[in-house]
């Protein structure tokens, strides 16, 4: 019974404030990596400033088909340049900014148990490697690009013992074990320190991604907007998404 | 020219070989159903084996969790009812009512069940968000993109043919003398059918709900197409499980993904309990 009560309320305060809901403050598409920082930032922002950020978060391409059918909101904040450069191409960025970093890193189990400095140790035949499917995710894509710039997908690709279709699988079979060495986002191992180690991949060897936020021409508070820009992209964003495990973009 | 009785096609013939057979073929059968619960078994119990007790604690005592169930929880049931009262309607007149092009309808009533979900979406987000017909509904107050009736929308579309395919098999096998005697004794079509039909299949409609509402309450694709994943506003069940995977948060969204399969699990035996084999007249 208290359960049904429950229920009833909560129907009642879920359908009661919808409609106010889209009429102030800002509508932020925001790629869904993304949402840890963004949302701390959103909330600082709001308290600040008293205005009310609402994200709607999902992959970077979901975001842009969205943008680009339903041509409202006010900012959009994808997990590469790539997207922002597609959605400048259909005339719906006005402005954008560099934000931080996505910096792919080699992924170890703690300890380093294979020792593995550089790329070139995850030719190694006895090394077990896991990798992100390149077809499935952005990680897996851009690993195998990492790879063939260094000349070492064609000596990586036998060792690869499973593929996975997100980096979180990845991030999973480092720390449990599973694997033994794989290229992850250095932000995806926040959190598992106590599990996994770092090994940096040098930066003329690397391709590091950077991520931008964009204001949106048909932003109807452009002047909030791009306020709330300029504060994601100011030191107290920067530092939000440090201590998010991005690196942030100077 | 008489007919020969093959001794040995004798349901009831109680010799030992004859019970062998009977009892192997129920065997087999058994065997087909115990691969089916192996099998949905081990995919459930890996998800439940990598349960992190602390974080399912953490999410049944987090707010964002908390809305989450009681959003997915409304949204599925709000959205089964509509289906039902259109699905009930269009059921009964696709068997009942004889016009021309029924197979063409009966086509286009399926279609959505083949689109993927993700191209649903999109094509409500077009129909509601960028013509002047969802720009009318807008002016009314109904407002679909990135809102709660936007999820109840995406519901809908996604599981209308669902409910209209069972309701249909239910009212086929439905003998229509029924309704004619009903009718002989002063009934009139409406109400032989809400007297007469609908109690008869009582079963199938309650299938059709649980089917329904369970499918409803894992609905992701369209609804985050349509809806968007926004915090303590449309995020339900399945677009948490979403957002925390993103996010590299493998533990919370294997908790949201333990408490949705308890919510369907609970809800579906209960329906399951209450529906029995249906009757055939």
């Amino acid at each position: 019974m208290t359960a049904f009560t429950y229920m009833l309320v909560s129907g009642i305060w879920l359908f009661g404030d919808q409609s106010s809901s889209d009429e102030e403050g800002l509508f932020i598409y925001c790629g869904a990596g993304m949402k840890k920082p963004m949302q701390n930032i959103g909330i600082l922002f709001n308290h600040l400033f008293d205005i009310k950020i609402t994200y709607n978060f999902a992959g970077s391409n979901t975001l842009l088909s969205q943008i680009q059918l339903y041509r409202r909101g006010d900012v959009y904040m994808p997990g590469a340049t790539y997207y922002i450069e597609q959605a400048n191409n259909s005339g719906l960025i006005l402005t954008s900014q560099l934000v931080a970093y996505h910096t792919p890193v080699i992924a170890v189990p703690q300890g380093n148990p294979q020792g593995i400095l550089d790329l070139v140790d995850l030719a190694r035949s006895e090394v077990k490697v896991v990798f992100g499917d390149p077809n499935s995710c952005a990680i897996g894509k851009l690993g195998k690009q990492i790879l063939e710039k260094n000349n070492l997908w064609n000596l990586v690709e036998p060792n690869i013992e499973a593929k996975a279709g997100t980096v979180n699988e990845l991030v999973l079979w480092i720390s449990s074990g599973v694997g033994e060495a794989s290229i992850v986002w250095k932000s995806s191992l926040v959190g598992t320190e106590d599990k996994t180690d770092v090994v940096p991949i040098v930066e003329e060897k690397n391709i590091i991604k950077k991520i931008p936020i964009g204001l949106l021409t048909f932003s109807e508070k452009k002047q909030e907007a791009l306020f709330f820009i300029v504060f994601v992209c100011s030191s107290i964003g920067k530092f939000i998404f440090q201590a998010c495990g991005f690196d942030p973009y100077y | 020219m008489t007919i020969k009785i093959e001794p040995n096609l004798d349901y009831n013939s109680k010799t030992l070989i004859q019970k062998i057979k009977r009892i192997k073929f129920n065997y087999l059968l058994l065997l087909f159903v115990v691969l089916t619960i192996i099998f949905i078994l081990s995919t459930v119990g890996c998800i439940f084996a990598h349960l992190d007790l602390g974080a399912l604690k953490e999410s049944v005592r987090n707010r964002e969790v908390l809305f989450a169930i009681t959003l997915s929880i409304w949204t599925s049931t709000l959205s089964t009812f509509f289906c039902l009262m259109l699905a009930i309607p269009v059921a009964y007149s696709l068997v009942r009512v004889r016009f021309k092009g029924k197979t063409l309808v009966n086509t286009i009533v399926d279609l959505p069940m083949s689109l993927p979900p993700l191209v649903a979406g999109l094509g409500l987000l077009l129909l509601f968000g960028t013509t002047k017909f969802g720009d009318f509904l807008s002016f009314l107050g109904l407002e679909f993109v990135f809102s709660i009736w936007g999820i109840i929308l995406a519901q809908f579309f996604v599981n209308l043919p669902l409910s209209i395919r069972i309701l249909r098999a239910t009212f086929m096998g439905i003998d229509p003398r029924y309704e004619h005697v009903a009718k002989t004794l002063g009934c009139s079509d409406l109400s032989s059918f809400l007297k007469v039909t609908i109690p008869m299949s009582g079963q199938g409609i309650l299938a059709s709900i649980s089917l329904t509402w369970s499918r409803a309450i894992g609905e992701f694709g369209a609804t985050l197409m349509l809806a968007g994943a926004i915090r303590l506003e449309t995020e339900t069940l399945p677009i948490s499980i979403y957002l925390n995977m993103a996010c590299g948060e493998i533990e919370l969204a294997i908790a949201a993904a333990i408490i949705l399969i308890l919510i369907s699990f609970i809800s579906l035996y209960i329906c399951e309990r209450f529906t029995k084999f249906p009757n055939v007249y």
